[in-house]
């Protein structure tokens, strides 16, 4: 039953998770379908708000998760959501890199360029599952136990996945041709 | 730790697309939006209608104008056909029998029948009620005993007029019935059963039978023949069971091509296909 209570409460919630879920759902969305996802999200959070927890953002994460896991057309059920990764303008504005941004100097930007460039391909030669999960902790702001809550699975698994996770990328990014530029694909948002 | 990993997440942060933890105008509009769509037509809208409506209709920019006019026209749409029971002609005694159950009590007696048929095979031990449902006439229950063996049985009248697994709890090696280790949250674990009534007017059913994580709601099976069954929820356990439509020992249309099962935060789950 709706109540002022709940719907105050509710906006609130949703005021305060907005910006948060929707940053969740452009990580790993098509563009075009994002505000879909999100809404679909919250309309669900609204239907179920009796059982949303006192800390809704890892049930947020991963309703938004079952949305996006949902919408796949193909005929075997995803696990585990592929992401994107910024394109080249976006890891060289975040890096502190590239024209304009008058830093570093020019042998250091390469150094960072082809570290990034290894990275990503790197990124992109991992399992989906492990990507999700290697983003997931650099990417939100969440502990494990959160983390965990957001796929659904325990927190030991989710430290076991973690681990593994970081221990084949490390690997990767060590037996890297320098530079991987074939290998490489970045989106662009 | 490998002492690459506070590096590694660092970096990892500059692969990130959305970095931008502050809303654009456009986003602070949107939002606001959709928080009045949320609550507009919750209030207007039969709930399993909603959700589909309003993600094909925030695409864009919507006004609340054209909110209510969807809601005008949903309102006045054909609700999806419920799933129907059905009837063997073949068998009339299962004429009763609903594809969609209520959940019972376990009564006594239905536990009494179960218990003396299970007794026929040699079993003795106190059975724990996992599931207990009714479909028309039949009553059926998924049992445990204290060693975690299960077995499902289904009564009518005073009778227990199927049984499985009923010969191996007393001679099966006990590895081989053990419960399945519970899975998790959203997840679900599936055995199939095929029983033949000793009473000849019943004949053949099937049943299937599994752990249902702790967040799974409802479980829905697709047989080969189109038809559909829901399946009871309870205590971290599914069942459901149907009866043959053929020669049901050896003709498969009646066994599930799909399972799938939704989760308190409504997705829908496919089951991996059995096998």
């Amino acid at each position: 039953m709706t109540t002022q209570t709940s719907v105050a409460s509710f906006s609130a919630t949703y005021r305060q998770t907005y910006a948060e879920v929707l940053r969740f759902v452009r990580r790993r969305a098509h563009p075009l379908a994002v505000d879909d996802i999100v809404s679909e999200t919250f309309t669900i959070a609204w239907a179920k708000w009796h059982a949303v927890p006192r800390e809704p953002l890892p049930w947020l994460y991963n309703t938004a998760r079952n949305v996006m896991l949902n919408s796949s057309r193909s005929s075997e059920r995803q696990r585990a959501l592929a992401v994107r990764l910024a394109g080249f303008a976006e890891t060289f504005d975040v890096a502190g890199i590239g024209p304009g941004s008058g830093t570093a100097g020019a042998t250091g930007d390469i150094a960072d360029i082809e570290r990034r460039i290894d990275l990503a391909a790197a990124l992109t030669t991992l399992s989906a599952a492990d990507q999700e999960v290697l983003t997931l902790d650099a990417w939100e702001d969440l502990d494990a136990k959160a983390a965990a809550r957001t796929l659904g699975c325990s927190r030991a698994t989710y430290s076991m996945r973690l681990t593994r996770a970081r221990r084949r990328l490390a690997t990767l990014l060590d037996e890297a041709p320098k530079p991987a530029y074939a290998h490489l694909v970045l989106t662009n948002r | 730790m490998n002492p690459t990993t506070p590096i590694l997440a660092t970096e990892l942060k500059t692969l990130d697309p959305a970095p931008e933890a502050a809303l654009s105008a456009d986003d602070e509009r949107l939002s606001e939006q959709l928080l009045l769509l949320v609550m507009v037509l919750d209030d207007a809208l039969p709930r399993q209608h909603r959700r589909r409506r309003l993600v094909l209709g925030t695409t864009g920019i919507l006004s609340a104008a054209a909110v209510a006019a969807v809601l005008m026209l949903s309102l006045g749409a054909p609700a999806p056909a419920p799933v129907s029971n059905f009837a063997l002609s073949a068998t009339g005694a299962l004429g009763s029998y609903t594809s969609t159950p209520v959940a019972v009590p376990p009564s006594t007696a239905d536990r009494n029948a179960c218990g003396t048929a299970s007794s026929e095979h040699g079993n003795t031990s106190e059975e724990a009620v996992l599931t207990s449902e009714q479909r028309g006439a039949f009553r059926a229950m998924l049992f445990a005993d204290g060693g975690g063996q299960t077995a499902f049985c289904v009564i009518a009248e005073d009778d227990a007029l199927w049984i499985s697994n009923a010969e191996y709890l007393s001679t099966a090696p006990a590895e081989d019935l053990h419960l399945e280790p519970a899975p998790v949250a959203d997840q679900i674990t599936t055995d199939l059963g095929r029983m033949d009534s000793p009473s000849p007017e019943f004949g053949i059913i099937t049943s299937m039978s599994g752990r249902a994580g702790n967040d799974v709601e409802s479980v829905k099976l697709t047989l080969g023949d189109g038809r559909m069954v829901d399946a009871t929820v309870n205590n971290g356990h599914w069942a459901a069971w149907w009866p043959t439509t053929l020669d049901g020992v050896s003709s498969q249309p009646d066994f599930p091509t799909t399972t799938t099962f939704t989760t308190g935060d409504g997705a829908a789950h496919t089951a991996p296909p059995l096998g």
